[in-house]
């Protein structure tokens, strides 16, 4: 009768346990990923934002919102939290006063050198940068220069670009092709003066009759040049 | 003595042809262009036939022009980060030419006006009359490219539109 109990007993246990074991080997080992839609390929919009800018014809401040959070992409703003370059000039505002939730700053002035802004809009920032544009060349004035475009670019995300009108982002665009990233997962989105989206960061606001801006907002990578390893001209 | 006068009269025909070939191959305009209205043309405001200027407005001036039922050409322009687009620079040589003042206004401010709901792309050129838009430039479509980079074809598309001179 005992050898019985202890026989019905055991063989519970492994019926139990094979049901456990049988349940588990069914069910996902993990919480089904979901399927990321696929982005449509580069491709340049039609006129003086496709012309002149490079800006995306699919993907721009008007359908940005639909691929954000993307773990295969990385979000990259290209202007300066306070540009030197007097845009006030043109009627502009030189501060960054706001971002797409999700697009982290690498400003584009300290990538490599500007030029050719308006006239009265005088020099941008004029200090170090990680390469010197001649004539569509980059040279890198680092030796780390190119391991910093490829932390802050990664080769294997898409990358998307904007700025303020599409300019930086643009140049960024060339920049990146020019020092072999693949063109068909860069994206010039254009600039966030011309976004309504839903995914609006405010920086600038206005306090006791005065502009203020709320730079803690904004995820800033800043390039510590003293830190690096100037490739002299004699190399 | 009849072959030979055959001869001269056949040589000048083909000497006259070629000639007017050559004058038309030289004189051809090189691109046709397209000018895509062809309504009655509208008057700007008498003030704004005067010396060909940009008029640096804010939007509350813009507003009131507005209000006001006036007509008028205004450029509005995005700054920051962009590159220099000629763009302004290709209006003001027709500007020079007709005496023509424009009105300019920064995209941050055009932003507050009743033409942002139209017009969403900046730089473009507006062509107002009795307060309401026209027709204007669009940064988004390769129709107005060359208008925005081609004097002559920028020129034709506003003679299209408006009496360049009172």
């Amino acid at each position: 009768m005992k050898r019985n109990v202890i026989s019905v007993v055991i063989i519970t246990l492994l019926v139990i346990g094979l049901g456990i074991s049988v349940f588990f080997n069914l069910m996902p080992t993990e919480t089904k990923k979901e399927e990321l839609p696929t982005l449509p390929k580069p491709e340049l919009a039609e006129g003086l934002r496709g012309k002149q800018f490079g800006i995306d014809k699919n993907i721009d401040e008007t359908t940005i919102d639909k691929y954000l959070n993307r773990p295969d992409s990385v979000y990259r703003d290209m202007r300066m939290l306070k540009d030197p370059g007097n845009y006030e000039a043109i009627g502009g505002d030189s501060y960054l006063s706001g971002f797409i939730k999700g697009f982290e700053v690498v400003p584009y002035p300290l990538l490599v050198n500007v030029s050719g802004l308006p006239e009265e809009v005088g020099d941008s920032y004029t200090g170090k940068t990680l390469y010197t544009e001649k004539d569509g060349k980059y040279t890198p004035n680092y030796e780390e220069s190119l391991s910093i475009l490829e932390y802050y670019f990664p080769k294997d995300k898409n990358i998307f670009l904007i700025c303020g009108g599409g300019g930086y982002a643009g140049m960024t665009k060339n920049m990146l092709i020019s020092l072999g990233w693949d063109e068909d997962k860069l994206y010039n989105i254009g600039g966030y003066w011309y976004y309504e989206g839903d995914n609006k960061v405010q920086v600038k606001r206005e306090k006791d009759g005065k502009d203020v801006y709320d730079f803690y907002k904004v995820i800033y990578h800043d390039i510590d040049f003293d830190n690096l390893t100037e490739i002299s001209d004699e190399e | 003595m009849k072959n030979k006068k055959v001869l001269i009269a056949i040589i000048t025909i083909i000497v006259i042809l070629v000639v007017g070939l050559v004058i038309f191959i030289l004189t051809r305009p090189e691109k046709p262009i397209k000018e895509d209205y062809t309504g009655e043309k509208f008057t700007l405001d008498a003030a704004y036939y005067n010396k060909g200027e940009y008029l640096e407005k804010d939007k509350d001036e813009v507003l009131k022009l507005l209000e006001d039922k006036a007509s008028f050409l205004l450029f509005t322009h995005n700054d920051y980060c962009t590159m220099p687009i000629p763009s302004d620079t290709i209006f003001q040589k027709t500007m020079d030419k007709y005496d023509i003042d424009v009105i300019k206004l920064s995209f941050a401010e055009f932003k507050e006006t009743p033409l942002y709901d139209t017009v969403k792309l900046a730089p473009s050129f507006i062509l107002i009359e009795n307060g309401e838009i026209k027709s204007y430039l669009r940064a988004d479509k390769d129709e107005d490219y060359d208008r925005y980079q081609k004097e002559a074809n920028f020129e034709s598309w506003l003679n299209s539109y408006v009496n360049l001179t009172k």
